[in-house]
């Protein structure tokens, strides 16, 4: 093996990689343009630019066009386009003056969130001091959580008020009691009792909850904003995401166009030998990995705002740096077994592809593992650059010890020596067997 | 003369096509030597087993007494052209060049110091040092596919159909070059299915048809051992009236092909298109052309395979 000879190999197959506008956009624009597009579309918004609340539409009508129930409707649009929570609208609520399955089909229709109903006896029993009402929400939808926030603050507002009518009627009820106190207990003295709860009763009943609301920020982002780290771990995914692209999709093609044409019959006219080429070439791939890998840290870091638990001075720095480019090595060595087993750049791009894709949806490279579903979450544990990513940002993002990615970070590195090991194997027969065409 | 390689019994399939069919040949140091012969004579075959690149089925190839296919310092002897170019064409031709070199072996500083003696020989201008390969005109290419395979020194040159595609200028001069090449004592082993090509540059010919060798000789022990001297060749506007046709055959010693509306009559005779001149003068076919000239190799690998050469 000729150290000079490889050194040219590569530094060639790096240049003629660079030159190339269509390499030189997919292996760096992309890779920047999706980051950027991931973080700017998921990523959690900045501290000081709180994010939206959901705010719920409500639709109020009145089972009859009686001025009494329309009354009542005004009463609760107006006491609904009131309530906030954190400074932030909770409910845009009107009147509709449909009939109600005119209203649950534009419910249905997506025109609004919730349709309340007002039957006709809820004025008669408003004055019973009960609130009466039917609420319509949506249900099957793709967003469940948005389903239960729609009813529990619809269903949570109409409770207060039914609340607020008791207090109401309580404090009107109680006021002259406690205005005549002396002279009730001068006629009755043992009332004085009674008397004394119902003055207490009467001070705190608007104001008798006491509760401190504490918010805590996850394991990792004690020292600030969870933002940079979330961008930390979307630029890591981002570059293991990229060796698919490069690596895998990238990788096969490459190795399969290079079997179709003849430039191996030139090379292996020379003094080269196969495995000088194999090793030249691995490295040139591994080298045009880490161009982006640089590119997309800097970006993310510099650009985006990325932060990470580790610096390049801590002890952990190196285990990153090997994790990363055992990953780059796999994601190559997956693209040469493909290249190297199929017959043609087309068949070597669909086999690719169908590696590529289900790997990055159910591999958790898009979506965080833990927002995965129980099926796809048992993909991503078993997948050895899944492995290789969480045990990354493992150690990058949580500071999780060594220990803790001890199992992962060796499957995976022998699944990598395995996969390149097979690479090499099936690439001297299949060079064999080109030059015998 | 010393021999510097030697193809002994060469046979090669590939899959159940016999594209060799056991081929021995001894080529001297620094001859020219041509394999003329169609597409699929097996020219490509036999240089892809001579540079090393093929495993013969039967028999073996041996470069200065060692063979190539099994040993990498005797393929640092040969430097391999194939006919269609295999350089990137998002390097330079100087790139391509020091490319080629460090997989020969060849390190940077002697590499340059080899490329200042082509320089002049390939008129090597400031494109070929900073222009990509894809900006490059064929001319400009093929030459750079010649340089990149000179770039260590070897001793057996090895060329595919070098003149294939090039307009007459260009192929001109490379005739010059591979002559200027010849000077500096390499062997040059060049095949071509161009008889003009041979005729200019051979030393010695083979003669190669479906997979074998035909006849291997100089070119003009070549013509001499067909038995003619001349060829007259006579082309008609349309198809020759019987009568054209019973006077272009009429001539005893002589031996007439016929592609196509022309009449090739192959003769010692050389006053023999005087005669023809006459004799066709008053037949009804008009005629566009009548020459005579010396026999060609083009005639010899006629009458040797039946296969007419352009």
């Amino acid at each position: 093996m000729r150290g000079r000879t490889i050194y040219r190999i590569v530094v060639s197959y790096l240049k003629m990689s660079f030159r190339d506008k269509t390499v030189l956009f997919w292996s760096v624009m992309f890779p920047l343009l999706l980051l950027t597009f991931i973080v700017f579309l998921f990523a959690p918004k900045p501290v000081g630019e709180q994010a939206t609340v959901k705010t719920v539409s409500v639709m109020v009508v009145p089972a009859r066009q009686t001025s009494d129930l329309i009354e009542l409707a005004k009463e609760y649009v107006k006491y609904m386009n009131l309530t906030e929570f954190n400074g932030q609208k909770v409910f845009i609520a009107e009147v509709a003056n449909v009939a109600l399955d005119v209203a649950v089909e534009m419910l249905r229709n997506g025109s609004c969130d919730v349709v309340l109903y007002l039957p006709e006896d809820a004025v008669d029993e408003m004055r019973n001091f009960t609130v009466v009402a039917k609420v319509y929400v949506l249900t099957g939808t793709p967003n469940i959580v948005e389903e239960q926030m729609n009813e529990m603050l619809i269903v949570n507002f109409l409770h207060q008020t039914g609340m607020y009518l008791i207090h109401g009627v309580v404090d009107y009820a109680v006021t002259p009691i406690i205005s005549n106190s002396s002279k009730i207990i001068r006629v009755e003295p043992r009332l004085a009792e009674s008397i004394g709860i119902l003055r207490v009763v009467k001070e705190v009943m608007w104001n008798n909850t006491k509760v401190e609301v504490v918010r805590v920020k996850p394991k990792g982002a004690e020292e600030g904003d969870i933002r940079p780290y979330v961008i930390g771990w979307m630029t890591v995914s981002v570059i293991f995401m990229q060796y698919m692209f490069s690596g895998i999709l990238g990788g096969a093609s490459s190795t399969s166009r290079m079997f179709e044409k003849r430039y191996l019959e030139r090379i292996f006219s020379t003094r080269v030998s196969p495995m000088e080429i194999f090793v030249g070439l691995l490295i040139s791939w591994i080298a045009s990995l880490t161009v982006p890998t640089m590119v997309c840290l800097a970006w993310g870091i510099l650009v985006l705002g990325a932060k990470f638990t580790i610096t390049p001075l801590s002890p952990e720095f190196p285990v990153v740096v090997l994790l990363v480019l055992i990953g780059a090595i796999l994601s190559i060595s997956i693209g040469l077994l493909v290249g190297l087993l199929v017959r043609s750049t087309e068949a070597a791009s669909v086999v690719a592809n169908l590696i590529v894709w289900p790997s990055m949806m159910l591999g958790g490279f898009w979506l965080p593992r833990f927002m995965l579903p129980e099926f796809a979450r048992v993909i991503s544990e078993i997948h050895p650059l899944s492995m290789l990513l969480y045990s990354t940002v493992d150690i990058a993002l949580y500071k999780r010890p060594l220990t803790a990615i001890l199992v992962p970070a060796v499957t995976a590195t022998v699944v990598t020596v395995v996969a390149l090991t097979l690479s090499s194997i099936l690439y001297r027969r299949r060079v064999t067997k080109y030059l015998e065409r | 003369m010393k021999t510097a390689v030697v193809v002994d019994g060469v046979t090669k399939y590939f899959g159940d096509e016999r594209a060799l069919d056991n081929v021995s040949l001894e080529i001297r140091e620094g001859e020219i030597l041509v394999l003329l012969g169609p597409n699929g004579s097996g020219k490509t075959t036999l240089m892809r087993c001579i540079v090393g690149v093929l495993r013969p089925n039967r028999g073996r190839v041996l470069v200065y007494g060692r063979e190539p296919y099994n040993d990498l310092d005797v393929k640092g002897l040969i430097g391999y052209v194939p006919q269609e170019h295999y350089l990137y064409e998002n390097l330079t031709g100087f790139e391509n060049y020091l490319y080629y070199a460090a997989l020969e072996g060849v390190d940077d500083r002697t590499a340059l110091e080899r490329l200042e003696r082509f320089k002049d020989i390939f008129d090597l201008g400031e494109w070929f040092y900073k222009k990509k390969l894809k900006t490059y005109s064929g001319g400009m290419i093929r030459k750079t596919n010649i340089v990149v395979a000179l770039s260590h020194d070897p001793k057996v040159f090895v060329m595919d159909e070098p003149t294939a595609g090039l307009d007459p200028n260009a192929r001109r001069g490379l005739w010059d070059t591979i002559l200027k090449l010849r000077e500096e004592d390499r062997t040059i082993i060049l095949a071509t299915h161009l008889f003009e090509d041979a005729e200019v540059l051979a030393d010695r010919v083979v003669i190669m048809y479906r997979g074998r060798i035909r006849e291997v000789d100089e070119v003009e022990a070549l013509k001499e051992k067909v038995g003619y001297k001349f060829a007259v060749e006579v082309e008609f506007a349309s198809e020759p009236s019987e009568d054209a046709r019973r006077v272009v055959e009429s001539y005893d010693g002589s031996r007439v092909l016929r592609v196509g509306y022309t009449y090739r009559i192959l003769t010692n005779d050389a006053k023999l298109v005087e005669r023809l001149e006459e004799d066709l003068r008053n037949v009804k076919s008009r005629i566009l052309r009548l020459e005579a000239r010396r026999i060609s190799l083009g005639d010899v690998y006629f009458l040797l395979t039946g296969v007419m050469l352009k």
